[in-house]
């Protein structure tokens, strides 16, 4: 067993507060409250309340459960000291809670030590130092002075990464507390300990690590509200084989290099020419290479290919219409953002195009959601006669034509006008998740478990969504009962009646920063929101962002998942994050430069054939994940194939029959039009904020669907489709099946696969039924409908 | 169920190249052990369903009783709610348990407790009771083992086969089956293909989808839909699944005694594939999170289909001797809170009383176990916990409990760890 001595401890403390007066150490817990120790008086903040979290009295399943246990309630996790104190000063059925007169007589001393009869059984021995200490306190007359408690500065954990010397290796890990009375105490013994994945690294009540197997994971470590972590990294033995040579394409291919030679894990080779060509369309623009660009591509000969090809799919228009969509999916534009949800839909998804086509800053981009408004300065009547426009034509001649108006417009105040979205709770979780990758619905109720934000924090933040109104605005339109668009209300800064109280009562508070007054009638409070959120330092803006799109490209996020930012889950490599989120804000929030960088680097453009080495690794990017398709994308992929589209019903002008950048078709045609598809594939209704609502599982519609359903049989059997045509064209029937193979799966066929295919045409009643079954199988094999 | 793995799938395609037929294949699959045992309907009443108000009446309630009055049932020692006239005839067919009792009162963590029997943990994802059906129980080829009606409703808890992985995941028939022109999609193909036409693609497919094949790749994915595939040719080619699923065949008289409205015709729609040999079917029928207006839907929308739909499968199952052989258990994930709130007079989340129902597979019928306080607010006496219901389950079924699976990461876990069955159940 390694152990970490204080020693280390102190060397850290002098390089880190040089300047500081020198903290003083005081002993820990265990030590003080032992056989022998020399005892003292502990304190309720720094030594009781930790110790219910440890022996886990204030769990939800015990006494932290809202409704108690056995008549006695503790707040969920300690979150709330006070109301704890009276809660134990008060008389229970069973007797006294605490009685410093006779402390042994204490209810919440015999109780968890199962002296009487205890539901959670013995969580402490009589006798052991935390009974003791726990005594001492009581003795003491159970004192809680609130205002002299002295604050955590800094918690952390020792040794702060640990990488096993084999199977057999352990590690007892020591949390550290820094106060603000400049004290530093040893609370290992009053700190609570978990694995993010067990079958990894397993750790015990007292923070012994036993590694299981080869691979990383870490280990959250919590204390009074103070959470960190501790990475674990369990090398592969060694099969003899050198790690490769590897030749980086950028920064990022030196971070992943660095973190898998740590784990001994061997990355994979380049991926061929034709696998790279297709990912890159797939996952840039959410399409499928046509044969002649995938021929033309793969004779080229030119060295910079790669970079070249990327460079002009992120120019690609349906660049903006895929990433409408991503960003449609992060930001909520659901069913429910009015009741005019057809046309809002849309206008929605064309002001995210509009700004995606133009490269627009992202930090721009979130100015324009986070600090909408209707008017944008214009006057009531000007407004008025914009959104009569966009009506009129919408519901008169029922074409979106002059949508672009809106599009055009410097914020999108859909993103504040949905009914459900009038309601703060719902706006300020919206947003602390499309921005900042945060999960706060935790707070909304109790503490976080696993992260620094308590419930007044999320309280505070919520107050400002407060500061909007909304005034109906009703139009010619709606006013004669038609109108089948938007234009409901508009959005504008200020306090509607209902919140007008509260938010002076709750002031608005940035997470972790400053309170920022609302006045009546002063500046609109959501800029400095917003300059909180874009500002260099803000640990969520950028690095949530910048994972978003790497779990995009990768299928794993370097934090996964990746809207889940928390102290608790930690990234899988914090220089490879924080370097890209660094490159981020440099270029001005440059969303294609960020682009450029994934796609470039070596580390996307591995195979994803695995080796020895690399198989089980999802974590550490050493190979390229195989992905399924994502709904709109395959539905997409199906059509090009067969050279027959969907018909999605009449769109807006211009707009492909495509499924990728449909604003919401599944809805205004119920599940005839593309709906099911949609449905069975995953794609998320976005009335979750959670990015998990968009799902990769398999099921057995969707091989049913492939198979035999309807709708791709329809495709297949079409006389104006791909095959036909090209029937006519192409005589010889290798050659058909290659062009075939070059369509689908962007590939040649295999000498072994031409053969099977060509014995099945000779052996079909006809050329045409025998190439349809052709076609059939390049739609059905696995590699097609996965990204690879 | 035919279940190769990749390897020997591999075999069978390379077989195949050399003229091995489709008939010498469909035998290989016929040699598959298939397993003889009990069949289960779980019905899941999503949001959780106010006990109080249906299986738990509090006449002396006070405050607490709600605006519910009792009626007597055929099994004296039982009385249930005035809106639960046909569960109220037949309380000779089934058990009801009164005293469960746990802590998880968030739906997410309590919807997954009572879909697995155990309580959630970050590290790993438990099965759901059909999953672990129909990694026991096989059907006959074809057959899907393991059937989900989603019936609608908020607050529908997410499905998940866990460590299982998703070949033991659900034939998810989405719709509603009350619907006029009701089908399960790709299943029936009148213009569509003809068996010999997808057998003819399928043994093409099986020479050609090699790529993915050559190397030992480690993707949940992939695998997923190679089961997903096995799965579904084996669905297309049995027509009495098609026929199963066809629930505008049933007699008009029948499908009127269930009641035509989605849950009633999803009770029906379970006992169908039942009788062709499905294991397992789930139906999910959600609403039940009455935070606001708790009586006011209870009576309109939630308990006359609910009560109609269940008694007709009840007495249906009964009266095609399927009853002896299926197991019915019906639950919410917690029951709702004695106080009831002013938001039109609603009641809230409850975990530390509620009631449950079984029947069938050998339960012993007509019993009422275990009580609760005046107010319902806790279990008098014994309690029982979500885990000693699942392993009443399981028992019901012939499934042992804690038997031991291992994870794809090579972990042992049982089935349910920490329950036990509850005697009661068998007299």
């Amino acid at each position: 067993m390694r152990s970490f001595p204080l020693a280390i401890l102190c060397c850290c403390l002098l390089a880190n507060v040089a300047l500081a007066a020198k903290p003083k150490p005081i002993d820990s817990a265990a030590r003080r409250w032992s056989e022998n120790g020399k005892g003292g008086s502990p304190e309720y903040i720094r030594h009781i309340v930790p110790l219910f979290s440890r022996l886990g009295c204030n769990n939800r399943a015990c006494h932290g459960s809202f409704q108690g246990q056995s008549g006695f309630r503790l707040s969920l996790f300690g979150s709330e000291p006070d109301k704890d104190l009276e809660e134990l000063l008060e008389k229970d059925d069973d007797g006294v809670r605490l009685n410093i007169d006779a402390p042994d007589k204490s209810l919440v001393l015999f109780k968890p030590t199962n002296e009487d009869e205890h539901n959670g059984g013995e969580r402490m021995a009589v006798g052991s130092w935390q009974h003791r200490m726990f005594r001492a306190w009581i003795a003491d007359g159970a004192k809680y002075e609130p205002g002299k408690v002295a604050k955590i500065t800094r918690f952390e954990v020792l040794p702060r990464e640990f990488v096993a010397d084999g199977l057999d290796d352990k590690v007892a890990l020591r949390a550290i507390a820094y106060f603000s009375d400049n004290t530093v105490e040893d609370v290992t013994g009053l700190t609570v300990f978990s694995s993010n994945d067990e079958s990894i690294a397993a750790v015990s009540e007292d923070g012994e690590i036993k590694v299981a197997r080869p691979g990383d994971t870490s280990i959250v470590v919590r204390y009074s509200g103070s959470v960190t972590s501790t990475q674990v990294l369990v090398p592969a033995k060694s099969n003899g084989k050198p790690y490769p040579l590897t030749f980086p394409h950028n920064k990022i291919d030196e971070f992943v290099d660095a973190k898998l030679r740590k784990l001994n894990i061997h990355p994979s080779v380049l991926s061929s020419d034709s696998d790279f060509i297709r990912r890159a369309y797939l996952d840039v623009i959410g399409m499928l290479p046509s044969a002649d660009e995938t021929r033309t591509f793969l004779e080229d000969r030119s060295p910079d290919k790669r970079a070249v090809l990327i460079d002009r799919l992120l120019e690609h228009p349906n660049y903006a219409h895929y990433w409408g969509m991503k960003f449609s999916d992060w930001t909520g534009n659901s069913k429910y953002i009015n009741n005019k949800a057809i046309l809002s839909n849309w206008l929605w998804q064309h002001w995210i195009e509009d700004k995606l086509s133009r490269n627009m800053p992202y930090d721009e981009i979130v100015y324009g959601h986070v600090c909408a408004t209707s008017l944008e300065g214009r006057s009531r009547e000007e407004f008025l006669s914009e959104v009569d426009t966009i009506l009129h034509k919408a519901s008169g001649r029922y074409n979106y034509d002059d949508d672009k108006l809106y599009a055009r417009r410097r914020t999108n105040e859909l993103y504040w006008s949905n009914v459900e979205r009038r309601k703060p709770e719902t706006m300020v979780l919206q947003t602390a998740n499309s921005f900042l990758g945060l999960r706060l619905e935790c707070a909304q109720c109790h503490n976080h478990p696993f992260d620094r934000w308590t419930q007044r924090d999320f309280e505070q933040f919520k107050s400002f969504f407060m500061a909007v109104k909304f005034c109906v605005a009703k139009t010619g339109e709606e006013r004669q009962g038609g109108g089948r668009g938007y234009g409901a209300e508009s959005v504008e800064p200020g306090v509607g009646s209902r919140y007008a109280r509260l938010i002076k009562q709750v002031p608005p508070k940035l997470l972790g920063g400053d309170e920022v007054p609302f006045v009546e009638g002063g500046p609109d409070i959501r800029k400095k929101l917003w300059q909180w959120m874009r500002s260099p330092d803000n640990p969520y803006f950028a690095p949530s962002f910048v994972n978003r799109l790497w779990h995009h490209y990768f299928g794993t996020g370097i934090v996964d998942p990746p809207d889940d930012f928390n102290q608790g889950n930690p990234p899988s490599n914090p220089q490879l994050l924080s370097w890209l989120a660094d490159q981020f804000i440099e270029h001005k929030f440059d969303i294609k430069h960020v682009h450029r960088l994934i796609l470039n680097s070596r580390t996307y453009q591995l195979s994803w054939e695995p080796n020895e080495s690399n198989r089980l690794d999802k974590r550490n990017f050493s190979h390229a994940q195989l992905r399924r398709m994502p709904a709109e994308v395959l539905i997409d992929a199906i059509s090009d194939v067969t050279g027959v589209e969907n018909y999605f019903g009449r769109l807006p002008k211009d707009h492909p029959q495509r499924a990728v950048g449909q604003a919401m078709p599944s809805l205004r045609y119920g599940s005839t039009r593309g709906g099911y598809t949609m449905k069975i594939f995953g794609r998320p209704d976005r009335e979750k904020t959670c990015d998990c609502e968009r799902s990769n599982e398999p099921s057995v519609a969707q091989a049913l669907y492939l198979i035999n359903d309807q709708e791709v049989l329809n495709k297949l059997d079409d006389r104006g489709g791909r095959l036909p045509m090209l029937m006519k064209s192409i005589s010889v029937d290798s050659e058909l099946i290659a062009e075939l193979y070059l369509t689908a799966l962007s590939r040649r066929p295999t000498e072994e696969e031409l053969k099977a295919h060509l014995k099945h045409v000779e052996s079909a009643p006809s050329r045409a039924a025998g190439m349809k079954n052709v076609l059939w199988a390049l739609i059905n094999v696995r590699e097609f409908v996965f990204v690879h | 169920m035919f279940q190769l793995d990749r390897r020997n799938a591999l075999k069978v395609g390379a077989a195949g190249a050399f003229g091995v037929s489709l008939s010498t294949l469909l035998q290989l699959q016929a040699a598959e052990p298939s397993t003889r045992g009990k069949n289960a309907i779980f019905i899941f009443l999503t949001g959780g369903q106010a006990h109080q108000d249906s299986w738990d009446m509090k006449p002396d309630g006070g405050d607490t009783k709600g605006e519910f009055t009792s009626i007597a049932t055929n099994n004296s020692a039982l009385r249930v709610c005035e809106h639960m006239p046909q569960l109220a005839k037949v309380a000779d067919k089934y058990t009801i348990i009164r005293n469960i009792s746990h802590t998880q009162g968030a739906h997410s963590p309590g919807q997954r407790y009572l879909q697995t029997g155990n309580q959630k943990i970050p590290s790993l994802e438990y099965p759901d009771y059909g999953a672990v059906v129909s990694k026991e129980h096989a059907s006959p080829r074809g057959v899907p083992n393991y059937v989900l009606l989603p019936s609608g409703g908020s607050n529908s808890a997410s499905y998940s086969s866990g460590y299982l992985g998703v070949a033991q995941g659900p034939f998810t028939a989405l719709g509603d089956p009350n619907a006029s022109n009701y089908s399960v999609r790709a299943l029936a193909t009148p213009e569509g293909l003809t068996l010999s036409q997808i057998e003819a693609r399928q043994r093409l497919l099986k020479l050609v989808d090699n790529r993915f094949r050559s190397v030992d790749i480690a993707n949940q994915e992939v695998e997923g839909m190679d089961k997903s595939y096995q799965k579904a040719f084996g669905i297309l080619q049995s027509s009495a699944v098609r026929k199963a699923f066809d629930v505008e065949s049933e007699d008009a008289k029948i499908r009127e005694q269930y009641g035509r409205h989605t849950f009633g015709q999803s009770c029906l729609l379970a006992r169908r594939p039942v009788e062709a040999g499905t294991r397992c079917v789930s139906i999910y029928n959600g609403g039940w999170d009455t935070h606001e207006y708790n009586f006011r839907d209870l009576k309109s929308t939630l308990l006359p289909p609910w009560d109609q739909g269940l008694a007709a499968l009840l007495v249906d199952l009964d009266q095609r001797g399927l009853s002896e052989n299926t197991v019915v258990w019906c639950t919410g994930e917690f029951g709702r809170t004695p106080t009831i709130n002013d938001k039109g007079a609603g009641r809230d989340h409850w975990p530390r009383a509620m009631s449950m129902l079984y029947a069938g597979g050998g339960i012993k019928p007509g019993q009422v176990i275990g009580k609760t306080d005046k107010t319902g607010a806790q279990p008098v006496g014994d309690s029982y916990s979500p885990d000693d219901a699942a392993a009443s389950f399981y028992r019901a079924i012939g499934i042992d409990h804690h038997k031991e699976y291992y994870t794809p990461d090579g972990r042992p876990v049982m089935i349910v760890a920490n329950g036990k069955p509850i005697k009661g159940l068998w007299g």
